[in-house]
């Protein structure tokens, strides 16, 4: 790191003033403290000599600058020549190009690594900090080795035209080399991240993570200034304002950065070592388990009252998203953000870990208590929250990742601001890229799957269904006012729909049926969780060696039969009471 | 003793390569057969204070015991004190040191910043000042003293630190955004517009650029030189069209008796509020900035 090493010292400073809270700290505290203010928690930026030791593993760094230094290319001079500020830089950091770029590892996982020194004229994207970002994505792309790149700038060098302009375009185009060839990307983006930095590679990661305070935006802050009349948002342009409206995947306290993207890592090496294996080899990267096998027979199931199911579906304290997940598989990381607009806290999504297999896994959270149900819109997601799905459903697809998805869920939110962003659009755009997802996918239905809401999350390869839950084109309560004409008449539509899992396992709605303890899954939680661990292995087992085409060609033909005549299984009525 | 002088050099030679580990590993070695030498505890103080060793302060104590008059170790222990955030017990190390070798301008410059995080403002500033004043160049204790100057309202004061910085450091923006704007306040518009001009010139940083025009804003309305006001805030709405310049601009054109656009106008002592928290903002962005360039070592 010998670009690092010779960084001149201008002031000696032994205290600092925090901006935060205006606490004096003494330096080598504020060093133990991994640059965060004891008192306040402020993230002090950080220089590339603290940032790189602080994420890689001890003298793992190889730095790969070679002679990388910006260039005058446009001979360019405003009150001074450019070559000029660029020695100033030189000489007040002690870096050639104000970036450095090389390979490591994190708790021994190899990595690419880039990062660009914000006190080389602000960070701004010069033909030389792009060239560094762009030779490291390409040396990415061929070890195939995960790229981590940390950014910190206010924009382009204006000093180099066009030329900067472009390493946008360069650094773009690098970056979709690597999500083409699923290599995986990971976007540190510090404080301050702006301007053609943050419009470009910086926002391309696959897994987008910030630190605690940190302001990303595409205009920079004195040019969205506040005006006298119109008050900002709160927090604007910080990073929690940005995972709020979906745009970054988590924010990280500065402790947690290497732990957290040391667990990424991890679990992306053992999708690329599963890329490439035999199926037999993939079958075998599957746990154990000692729960209940799915019930593929419907007459293996006892008949049970429609209408004690959909109360059974609906308990409060029936295990949710987040319950199951944490009892049926290994590991789970959270991965938030559509991109678009705003985080929808209704679908929950990262990368799990089930055995040795890296998964993908996706679906609607509700919560127990009223508070948690409210955090989750109880379960009612918006286009936003189909958005954030899809998007990790291409994540999945990128990395060879199979997909599971847990729906819950009474269905899709139907609000007039849901209606604006395209609700419909949102669902059906889920289904059909669900449709033609070139990997194993496995839905199970735990809890309501209401109607196209649910089935946005459920167009799988398998579709399975726990014994108490129910699946339904609408709600009871809203079929018996509109079909029966009597609100109360709830439990009768219940039956008539025939939304209980032996009746959909008939219909060719649900393949399997996962069993439930006695009492329903909140009776027994562990017991509910290690019977759908067993049913999601028992499904991946049948997938994982069958070819893209085959899976693709048996998906189709699943959901092509229903409805076709002499294809699709009719029920014979209802006996008994009307 | 052999072994003692041997161990003693092996640590000293570590530590002066800057490798902490080794350093505090031969310490120890020495202080297994030499529990009481000083020059030992010293070396494994520090260098334990380097690699988070939690004995370091331990070391540190002990040598303050052997050899209480030798102010180097009270220093050292106030370091390894203030490291974790013990500031009353810094402090009062600092205190001994300072006592014990007057001539200590960074143990004063410590105990004034302990004194400082500790809420003893006065003393803090006292402290502060006799650094500064032995100190040659620039310092933590001098940007300590602009700071506190002007919360205490001593502009004069804070001034003439904040010039001391600028011309250790000339290319450092926060100093001249302190000359600026101390120049301001104390009605000193010439010398206040050039430090602006020369801010405008230093700072580099893309995204950066409207605020120094902001600080010309202020000192331009401050002097009631409307065209020149004009022309700044034409200037600032080439970068800013939207936000603060918009109001500076329905501002000046209403003091021209033009046609006011959409809603009232702001009046002045609005802009004013708007333009100083946005250089507020500016000098957060800086200080920010300054700590990214500073070495992080006492000098």
């Amino acid at each position: 790191m010998a670009d690092i090493a010779t960084a001149s010292r201008t002031i000696s400073a032994e205290w600092y003033r925090c901006p935060s809270c205006d606490a004096f700290v003494y330096h080598k505290r504020l060093k133990r403290n991994l640059g965060v203010c004891p008192e306040c928690n402020h993230h002090f930026r950080l220089k590339l000599r603290e940032r790189l030791p602080q994420l890689l593993d001890a003298d793992s760094f190889t730095e790969r600058n070679g002679d990388l230094e910006p260039l005058d290319v446009l001979s360019f001079s405003d009150t001074r020549p450019y070559p000029d500020r660029i020695r100033d830089a030189q000489r007040r950091t002690g870096l050639k190009s104000g970036v450095v770029y090389g390979t490591g590892a994190i708790d021994g996982l190899p990595v690419v690594i880039a990062a660009i020194d914000f006190a080389f004229i602000g960070g701004s994207m010069s033909g030389a900090v792009g060239e560094a970002i762009t030779r490291a994505a390409e040396i990415s792309l061929e070890t195939r080795a995960p790229l981590i790149v940390i950014s910190a700038s206010g924009g382009a060098r204006m000093q180099e035209g066009c030329v900067s302009l472009m390493q946008m375009a360069k650094t773009s185009q690098a970056t979709a080399r690597l999500a083409e060839n699923g290599v995986l990307f990971i976007s540190l983006l510090t404080d301050p991240t702006y301007g053609g930095v943050s419009a470009s590679y910086a926002t391309l990661g696959d897994i987008l993570i910030s630190e605690p305070g940190a302001h990303v935006g595409f205009a920079g802050p004195s040019v969205i200034e506040q005006t006298i009349h119109q008050q900002l948002p709160a927090g604007f342009q910080t990073a929690e304002f940005l995972l709020e409206h979906g745009m970054l995947d988590a924010v990280e306290p500065r402790e947690n950065l290497r732990r957290t993207i040391r667990n990424l890592l991890s679990l992306h090496a053992a999708a690329e070592a599963a890329r490439g294996e035999q199926p037999g080899a993939r079958l075998s990267r599957l746990p154990s388990s000692d729960g209940q096998p799915p019930v593929r027979d419907p007459d293996a199931l006892a008949a049970r009252d429609p209408w004690e199911i959909v109360q059974l579906a609906r308990h409060i304290d029936r295990p949710r998203f987040l319950d199951l997940v944490s009892l049926a598989l290994d590991e789970f990381h959270e991965l938030r953000g559509d991109r678009l607009f705003r985080e929808d806290r209704a679908i929950i999504g990262g990368a799990g870990r089930l055995g040795d297999l890296t998964v993908m896994v996706i679906g609607q959270q509700k919560g127990h208590t009223t508070g948690e149900m409210m955090e989750h819109n109880f379960g009612m997601p918006e286009p936003e929250g189909y958005r954030k799905a899809m998007r990790l459903m291409r994540y999945a697809a990128r990395f060879g990742l199979p997909l599971v998805t847990i729906v819950d869920t009474p269905g899709a939110y139907p609000g007039i601001g849901a209606e604006e962003r395209g609700q419909s659009v949102a669902i059906a755009e889920s289904i059909m890229l669900m449709s033609r997802l070139p990997v194993p996918i496995v839905a199970i239905i735990t809890g309501e799957g209401g109607s196209g809401g649910a089935l946005a999350l459920a167009t799988g390869d398998r579709v399975l269904i726990m014994e108490n839950a129910y699946y339904s084109v609408i709600s009871p309560e809203g079929c018996s006012t509109i079909l029966f004409k009597d609100a109360s008449a709830a439990p009768r539509a219940a039956k008539a729909l025939r939304i209980t899992s032996p009746e959909l396992l008939r219909l060719g709605v649900m393949d399997g049926v996962v069993p439930e303890p006695e009492g329903g899954a909140h009776a027994d939680p562990p017991a509910a969780g290690a019977n759908l661990r067993m049913a999601l292995v028992a499904s991946l087992a049948e997938l994982l060696p069958l070819s893209t085409d085959d899976l693709l060609a048996q998906r189709y033909e699943r959901f092509r039969r229903f409805g076709a005549p002499g294809r699709q299984a009719v029920l014979p009525p209802i006996t008994g009471e009307p | 003793m052999p072994s003692e002088r041997h161990a003693r050099e092996r640590a000293q030679a570590h530590f002066d390569a800057d490798e902490f580990r080794q350093a505090l590993s031969a310490a120890r070695d020495g202080l297994s057969s030499a529990a009481d030498d000083v020059e030992l505890l010293v070396l494994a103080g520090r260098a334990g204070v380097e690699v988070d060793s939690p004995d370091a302060v331990g070391h540190l104590q002990r040598a303050t015991e052997l050899a209480p008059a030798d102010a180097r170790v009270w220093h050292y222990l106030g370091e390894a004190l203030a490291a974790e955030g013990r500031t009353e017990e810094a402090s009062g190390a600092f205190r001994q040191a300072v006592k014990l070798d007057p001539d200590d301008s960074v143990a004063l410059s410590h105990l004034g910043h302990t004194s400082l995080a500790a809420g003893r403002d006065e003393e803090g500033v006292d402290y502060l000042a006799r650094a500064a004043s032995s100190i040659h160049g620039a310092s933590t204790a001098t940007i300590s003293l602009v700071d506190m100057y002007r919360s205490f309202g001593r502009y004069d004061d804070a001034l003439v630190q904040a010039q001391r910085l600028a011309e250790a450091v000339p290319d450092d923006p926060l100093a001249w955004l302190d000359i600026a704007e101390l120049n301001l306040t104390l009605h000193k518009l010439d010398a206040s517009r050039s430090a602006f001009e020369r801010l405008r010139e230093l700072d580099d940083v893309p995204g950066h650029e409207a605020y120094p025009l902001h600080g010309l804003l202020q000192v331009e309305i401050e002097a009631e030189q409307w065209d020149r006001a004009r022309e700044l805030a034409a200037q600032a709405a080439a970068i800013d069209p939207r936000g603060l310049s918009a109001d500076v601009a329905a501002l000046l054109e209403r003091r021209r008796g033009g046609a006011p656009g959409e809603g009232p106008p702001p009046e002045r002592h609005e802009v004013e509020a708007a333009l100083g928290a946005s250089l507020a903002d500016y000098r957060r962005m800086l200080s920010e900035d300054r700590r990214l360039s500073t070495g992080d070592t006492v000098g």
